[in-house]
């Protein structure tokens, strides 16, 4: 992985380490402060700050943690959270790759307009598509299935897909694709073969969000997939943990991080992807 | 090659979507968690024991969202449980409830429940709701060791609003606040605020004026609703009154808002809310018992007319379809064994008369209990049965007039709007 | 968890891709024959007919269907003409609403773009790069419930005297002395700014997950040639750096502009609102789901549609500048 050599004058890397420094504590506070509070009880997270845990006497506890892990049904949350994500990630992508590729090197009529329209699609509130849709999977007794979720994250997911890949395809070195066309590639053999190994850290950013936005997905999954045991994921069992008046919101501290560990690693396995060069010295000639 | 693959696949599909669901089985949708779900689950394991028939629970804080999509895309639930008639006369004017009188065993509920719950779960005569865990509203809770180490009287059942002002004038005397408010609830902030309209109210104008105004047919801008807002005022426009001032009350969460009573030393000494602030107070402070730390009166009573009169407020159980399987979930929830259970688990009252008061955690739940079952005037929490436009823009109102209580006219206007666009039909 | 969900777990994430791999090799064998320019046209229908059929399914029907809602009354049941649209742009509150909106849109976008471009820039440069980064991605990995209890705390309002368990008022009335604490979400003056820096902590990971990816894709040797021609950083930013990253900026933003037109989540579990900082999805929401007036939520949902025109113009002239085609 290359490393962009900047100057190595002392001042400017100093100046630089501190903004970044000073940014990412900045960022980290409230993260930090809910990680301190999952180790509290309630009674001390709502009467004292959270840095007064990190000072004697330190009074922390794994209540809530227990609580969590151990509510029954946990294991089948996490199995159908990955049963709901690991399609709903890998569908949109590949579909969107297609027609984003198809927006940046084919030639068909309409090609702007329909590229505006999918990109004010991003606009659509998905409160707004509940009611129609779910009368749609009623009708075709879809209701309850994972079939039916997969699909309608793929739906909701396209828009974004499409506009990220398609901005980025575009600027691929259009005569490295001439090149291989001249030569008598095929349109799919110059999409699986250069497009798409070109476009690794644009996928990968969106394998990112799309993996993250599903699996902290909690409406889409209640009302498509429903809220039952046998299909529920992790956020609605989560949900569960917080009574009709509130209590027992501080089992919430402890599940976001429980749940936030599976997004991070699928963040940091993908961040190999993000390696500059790959198009370096692909240019013949 | 690749297009049997399709064939395959596409069967394969239509497979697992075609996957049988075993027989006897109702879905309930609610918004219990926590450990009231765990309460729910062990009523329902009897009932499973009972007749064999499945619950599968599903649970959402989400309640409006989920269920108004589900009712109109044509895929309710079996039964729900909601938080107020206010949504079930909603549903029940569209058609979508199932009439109860037709599945339940109308003997035994007539036999069990009082008048005032029935009434209160029928709309146009047909009975739609069945209530349970209900909880008094309108209490006033103090802690009676902090009121003896400063010397002062604890409040009597049956003061009046002058005696609560004496007491008030007395603490502020010694340079406390007398009372804690909080009224911060998420989506629902502001519910603790009419809380206290509503009692004030109830006090000033008696049942019949309280009824006619959840009926959407008192006007906000009349001199009885501005006095009753003002009397409000009393307590949370003047800094001097209320722990923390303005910024403090509509910042605290409701759970919390109790807190001052049992702080070293404590930062006030009077707190209202309804019953189930007990197992806030114990979850906050585990050393503190019932009865001899915390204890409740009635609210102060305002006109000596209507001072036998009590809030309450409860969840209720409606059912979307009349299958066998429903029936038999709705006779088992009117009884008093499955009330029974919310009973001892969370200190929810029973509204089933005969819910014995062994069932009851401690001597503050049978106290609160035994007030419900033997109450004259009973009305129902006044928000909870007025239209959702309606309850949400008294919610707002609530906050915003906390916050700057000079506005009140024209909080109160717009309320007044907000009443003739609702209620027009 | 039985064999079944299993089976279609391996046919969604295997068969799938499978699947659409054969139908683009299929259609290609179909076109195989035919003249060149009239094929293109074709072949590109099939490569966006899966993405056109989901869209249309799940995005434009539902569109749809509310545009005609939107002129039927609260009930659905007889048209009413544009008098919701009038309801929108005349109710003293809906148009507070319009103006939070584009508090929001003024504020989020402009310090979310510039922070993501400075973080992406900055932690190029160094060796912890993936750790700066996973930091300020995290927020974006914890659920909009989670956050809004952390910032609630953060943000938490103890009576002056009283120990403060808030985070920004133990931090300041430690820092400044006579600090009187503040009531931040309570408060009609800082409500609203309180609740977009809870916008742009979480949202930055997402314009700098983005821009760190255009930026991998400049190559080195430009920057390395401009460097010799002695250009400073600063010179190489303005004029290297920045041309190259237009487009990915122009996704960013276009992409931060539209998504807090229909900001949601955070006033939702923050504040629901109250207190003047009510935005348009929440009363969309509200419409929708709390008082079943489907004109009105309908209308306010097309308003929204009609609200991005200008970033799609936007878009026209960047499409336009677009690469060549094959």
């Amino acid at each position: 992985m290359h490393k962009h050599t900047s100057s190595k004058h002392p001042l400017s890397r100093f100046i630089l380490h501190l903004i970044l420094i000073v940014i990412c504590a900045g960022w980290l506070v409230p993260s930090l402060g809910l990680l301190v509070s999952s180790f509290r009880p309630r009674n001390l997270i709502s009467t004292t700050g959270w840095w007064t845990a990190l000072l004697p006497p330190f009074k922390f506890t794994l209540s809530n943690y227990a609580y969590v892990l151990t509510r029954g049904h946990m294991g089948i949350s996490f199995i159908n959270s990955l049963i709901i994500a690991i399609p709903s990630t890998v569908m949109p992508i590949l579909i969107a790759a297609f027609a984003a590729y198809a927006f940046a090197w084919m030639r068909f009529p309409f090609k702007e307009t329909i590229f505006l329209v999918i990109i004010g699609l991003l606009v659509v509130p998905l409160q707004l598509t509940l009611i129609p849709v779910l009368k749609l999977f009623n009708a075709l007794g879809m209701t309850g299935s994972f079939v039916a979720i997969w699909l309608a994250h793929t739906g909701y997911g396209l828009p974004f897909a499409i506009y990220l890949l398609r901005n980025f395809m575009q600027d691929l070195p259009g005569s490295v694709l001439e090149s291989a066309y001249l030569d008598g590639a095929t349109h799919p053999q110059i999409f699986f073969r250069l497009i798409i190994p070109m476009s690794v850290p644009a996928i990968a950013s969106l394998a990112i969000f799309q993996f993250m936005w599903v699996w902290n997905d909690l409406l889409i999954a209640l009302i498509y997939l429903g809220g039952t045991q046998s299909v529920a994921p992790m956020t609605v069992t989560m949900s569960n943990m917080v009574n009709s008046y509130g209590g027992g919101w501080e089992y919430l501290t402890a599940a976001a991080f429980i749940s936030m560990l599976l997004p991070m690693l699928v963040f940091f396995t993908l961040q190999k992807y993000f390696v500059r060069g790959i198009l370096a010295g692909s240019v013949k000639g | 090659m690749k297009k049997n693959l399709a064939i395959v696949v596409v069967l394969m599909l239509c497979g697992a979507m075609l996957f049988a669901a075993p027989a006897k089985k109702i879905t309930v949708l609610g918004v219990w968690g926590g450990q009231e779900l765990d309460v729910f689950n062990a009523m329902c394991k009897a009932f499973t024991d009972k007749t064999g028939i499945q619950v599968d629970f599903e649970g959402t804080r989400d309640l409006d969202a989920v269920i108004t999509t589900r009712v109109e895309a044509g895929n309710p639930p079996d039964v729900a449980g909601l938080t107020g008639p206010g949504k079930m006369i909603e549903l029940a004017n569209r058609g979508k409830l199932a009439d109860l009188s037709k599945i339940l065993d109308m003997n035994a509920f007539s036999k069990n429940y009082a008048q005032g719950w029935k009434d209160l779960g029928s709309v146009n005569g047909k009975l739609y709701g069945i209530f349970m865990k209900a909880a008094v509203k309108g209490l006033v809770w103090y802690n009676p060791k902090a009121m003896k180490a400063a010397g002062l009287e604890e409040p009597k059942n049956g003061w009046t609003w002058d005696d609560m002002l004496a007491a008030s004038a007395k603490i502020q005397a010694m340079g406390k606040t007398p009372w804690a408010v909080g009224i911060e609830s998420g989506s629902a902030s502001g519910w603790v605020g009419t809380d206290w309209i509503e009692n004030i109210f109830l006090r000033q104008n008696g049942p019949q004026m309280y009824k006619d105004w959840y009926e959407g047919k008192v006007s906000w801008t009349s001199p009885e609703m501005k006095k009753a807002w003002q009397t409000f005022g009393q307590i949370v426009a003047d800094p001097k009154m209320a722990y923390g001032g303005a910024a403090y009350i509509n910042s605290t969460n409701f759970g919390n808002a109790a807190a001052p009573l049992f702080q070293e030393p404590p930062q006030a000494y009077f707190h209202m809310q309804a019953s189930f602030i007990q197992s806030f107070i114990m979850n906050q402070f585990p050393n503190a018992k019932p009865v001899t730390d915390f204890n409740f009166v009635g609210f102060p009573s305002i006109n000596t007319k209507y001072s036998k009169a009590m809030e309450v407020a409860a969840d209720l159980f409606v059912a979307f379809r009349s299958t066998p399987e429903v029936k038999e979930f709705m006779n088992y929830i009117a009884s008093a064994e499955a009330q029974a259970f919310w009973a001892a688990g969370t200190g929810g009252l029973g509204t089933n008369r005969n819910v014995a008061l062994t069932f009851y955690p401690d001597a503050l739940t049978k106290r609160a209990a035994s007030l419900l079952n033997d109450t004259e005037i009973v009305v129902f929490d006044a928000s909870d049965m007025m239209k959702p436009e309606m309850n949400n823009a008294f919610w707002s109102a609530v906050v915003s007039y906390v916050n700057k209580p000079s506005d009140l006219d024209s909080i109160l206007a717009n309320l007044e709007k907000v009443r003739k666009d609702a209620y027009k039909n | 968890m039985n064999s079944q969900t299993i089976l279609m777990l391996a046919v969604a994430v295997l068969g799938v891709p499978l699947l659409l791999v054969g139908y683009i090799t299929l259609s290609e064998r179909l076109l195989g024959s035919a003249a060149h320019k009239r094929s293109s046209s074709v072949r590109a229908i099939f490569w966006i007919a899966p993405a056109v059929v989901l869209l249309v399914v799940f995005l434009v029907y539902p569109i749809i269907t509310t545009i005609i809602l939107s002129l039927k009354d609260a009930a659905s049941r007889g048209y009413v003409g544009l008098a919701n649209y009038k309801y929108v742009f005349t109710d003293r509150n809906m148009l507070l609403v319009l103006r939070n909106n584009l508090l929001w849109l003024a504020l989020f976008t402009l310090v979310t773009l510039t922070f993501g471009l400075l973080i992406a820039l900055l932690a190029d440069r160094v060796k912890y790069e993936a750790v700066a980064k996973s930091i300020v991605f995290l927020p974006m990995a914890i659920s909009f419930v989670a956050a809004g209890i952390i910032w609630k705390f953060m943000y938490d309002f103890q009576p002056a005297g009283a120990p403060q368990i808030g985070t920004v008022n133990a931090v300041l009335s430690a820092v400044i002395p006579g600090y009187q604490p503040q009531a931040w979400l309570f408060n009609t003056a800082t409500n609203n700014i309180a609740l977009i820096v809870v916008g742009i902590w979480m949202w930055t990971g997402f314009a700098m997950v983005i821009l760190s990816a255009g930026i991998k894709g400049i190559p080195t040797d430009v920057l390395e040639a401009a460097r010799i021609d002695g250009a400073n950083e600063f010179q190489i930013f303005r004029f290297v750096t920045m041309p190259l990253l237009a487009p990915t900026i122009t996704v960013v933003a276009t992409t931060l502009i539209i998504d807090v037109l229909k900001i949601f989540d955070i006033v939702y579990v923050m504040t629901n609102g109250n207190l003047n900082t009510e935005v348009i999805a929440n009363r969309m929401y509200k419409e929708m789901f709390n008082y079943h007036n489907y004109g009105r939520a309908s209308a306010i949902a097309v308003i929204l549609l009609v609200a991005i025109i200008p970033v799609m113009i936007m878009n026209i002239k960047r499409f336009r500048q677009g690469g060549a085609n094959a």
